[in-house]
């Protein structure tokens, strides 16, 4: 089991609020995790994971050049190393779960209507890169 | 179809030229017009080949990697002279203004496509437009390819006794052959003496690997795509050292890009369920390296999206490695056996992938420093590491309060040692010029005429 990293996810996915605030310290989270887990993990995984990283911070960065005092206001939350008793699959989990916390947010963020604003441009190339990275992360 | 080469036009044009000597050389001209259209497509060839010849060595001279020193040089510059002596200096020579039917016209049209060739590597005041053009700083590629327009030219000048033979029997007066053909014994040492400073090589020079700038990337198969984009990817890359895009995104993409290949070309040379071989291994370390790259280039903010053409080739380049060379040799059981020709043009195909990664990796590397040094990499006070604040009282207040600071001198010398770490100057980045296709060019489109 992951311990270390499931609780402060677990803290992150119920206390992020859907603001692009909480949106974007998901993000974050998710970004240096999936990061610090592609540099663990044998290549053969590790070189998707560093894709779905790029994703991740992709989309973090949709966000921060609409908004840019989110980079500065935010609260940017680590999960930290991976602690070498933590299980892959797990960790892997967790990553996921905080996307799918991401995509979650982004839905309510969304309008139901018109998206051709500059706010909901961005909000759909997160989820573009999101959706990119979950082919990744959702991985059994 | 392989993309056309420098080398593949000029052996081209090389076959034009012997097809109209032994034209000349077989039969007479049946009409005196048929003479004079042989007599003036030979003077439109002789005026393609100072041309050329000036082609090689304008730029050099231009940029000053020439200081027209080099005895084989000046040799040429005389050649082109003797020649220009003959053909006149009417620009564009009169035989460009009609369509090409006699051999030598279509060798000639064939050479003005290869100065067209050459001619895009260098702006008119000779600033490089692709990292290919450093080809002319070296000298041993300009004389190798001097010596091969010699050759054509000097097999293009011992037919001149034939033809006024020729002229001759199909009545020409020899008022009218020496105006066409007014003793060419001067060019023809001349063209000899340049031949003879370089033998014909095997080895292809870095002049004759150009090609066509700005081709359109092939999608015929997914190899010849990986190729083209990876070639664009290099290309660009070296642009953004003159057109900087501000945007640490444009260089994550480029470290993930060389992540990426790093480990296909590793998993390409480990079989299915074995341990890597020694190549394999150092390339799987360099993959890692340049995790590492991208992972410390995640910290600094980027203040505009990825640079977009970079962005997407990057992604394409992505999938087609997975699709040309999945990382079957990196899992721990065994796989399918593939093809040994399939292998073949795969490996090579990565190898210069590697060899392109390299460079651009560099490239990268500078855009860093040039990023670092002008202060345009900031960072998330509160991301930084107690290292990194603990000699700068303003930044540790930062820490604690939060606020985007400029990035501290640690952070960048941490990122600058994992560049270094993942791409020091290797053998195969200072002698690889990756512009040489895969396969040899099987055709050749002509289609410009240079003035």
């Amino acid at each position: 089991m992951s311990i270390t990293w499931q609780q402060p996810a677990d803290v992150l996915v119920e206390r992020a609020p859907a603001t692009w605030h909480g949106l974007w310290t998901l993000l974050y989270a998710a970004g240096h995790a999936t990061h610090t887990l592609a540099l663990t993990v044998p290549m053969i995984e590790g070189l998707d994971l560093t894709l779905a990283a790029m994703d991740l911070h992709q989309a973090r960065e949709e966000l921060e050049w609409v908004h840019p005092e989110l980079a500065d206001q935010a609260p940017a939350v680590s999960l930290g190393l991976l602690p070498a008793r933590d299980d892959v699959d797990a960790a892997r989990a967790v990553v996921d779960q905080l996307v799918l916390a991401a995509l979650d947010r982004i839905a309510d963020l969304a309008p139901t209507g018109d998206l051709n604003s500059p706010d909901e441009a961005a909000l759909l190339a997160a989820n573009r890169a999101l959706r990119s990275a979950r082919t990744v992360t959702a991985r059994p | 179809m392989t993309p056309i080469t420098y080398a593949d036009l000029l052996t081209q044009a090389g076959g034009h030229v012997d097809r109209g000597i032994r034209q000349a050389r077989a039969r007479g001209f049946d009409t005196r017009d048929e003479a004079r259209d042989a007599l003036s497509a030979y003077h439109g060839l002789l005026a393609a080949l100072e041309a050329h010849t000036w082609a090689i060595i304008g730029p050099a001279r231009l940029t000053g990697a020439s200081t027209g020193a080099d005895p084989t040089e000046r040799a040429a510059a005389a050649m082109a002279d003797a020649l220009r002596t003959a053909t006149g200096a009417r620009d564009p020579h009169p035989s460009q203004l009609t369509p090409p039917v006699h051999p030598w016209a279509h060798g000639a049209l064939v050479l003005r496509a290869a100065n067209d060739l050459l001619a895009g590597y260098h702006t008119p005041l000779g600033r490089p437009r692709s990292p290919d053009a450093d080809a002319w700083s070296d000298l041993e590629s300009r004389t190798a390819s001097l010596a091969a327009v010699a050759r054509v030219t000097g097999s293009a000048l011992d037919v001149e006794d034939t033809l006024a033979l020729r002229a001759a029997q199909a009545h020409l007066s020899w008022r009218e052959t020496a105006h066409w053909l007014p003793g060419l014994t001067g060019a023809r040492s001349l063209a000899a003496k340049v031949a003879a400073s370089k033998p014909e090589s095997a080895m292809p020079s870095r002049l004759s690997r150009l090609g066509l700038l700005g081709e359109p990337v092939r999608t015929d198969t997914p190899l010849h795509e990986l190729t083209d984009r990876l070639k664009r990817l290099r290309h660009r890359a070296w642009d953004l050292q003159a057109h900087p895009d501000h945007s640490t995104a444009t260089l994550r993409d480029l470290a993930t890009l060389a992540t990426a290949v790093h480990a296909h070309a590793a998993g390409h040379q480990t079989a299915p369920g074995a341990d890597p071989a020694r190549g394999a291994t150092a390339l799987l370390a360099h993959a890692r390296d340049w995790q590492r790259v991208a992972h410390d280039l995640a910290d600094y903010l980027s203040t505009g999206p990825p640079h977009a053409e970079i962005h997407a080739d990057t992604r394409a380049v992505l999938d087609l490695l997975r699709q040309v060379a999945p990382l079957d040799g990196l899992s721990s059981t065994s796989g399918p056996i593939r093809r040994v020709e399939e292998d073949a043009s795969v490996a090579a195909a990565l190898r210069a992938a590697v060899a392109a990664t390299e460079q651009i990796g560099q490239w990268a590397g500078h855009s860093f420093d040039r990023l670092a040094a002008h202060s345009e990499l900031r960072v998330r006070a509160t991301t930084l590491s107690r290292q990194q604040v603990t000699d700068d009282p303003e930044l540790a207040a930062a820490k604690l309060t939060g606020g985007i600071v400029a990035a501290p001198a640690q952070c960048l010398a941490e990122t600058r040692a994992a560049y270094t770490q993942a791409n020091p100057p290797t053998a195969a980045y200072l002698a690889h010029h990756p512009t040489s296709p895969i396969e040899p060019s099987i055709e050749a489109m002509v289609i410009g005429r240079s003035l």
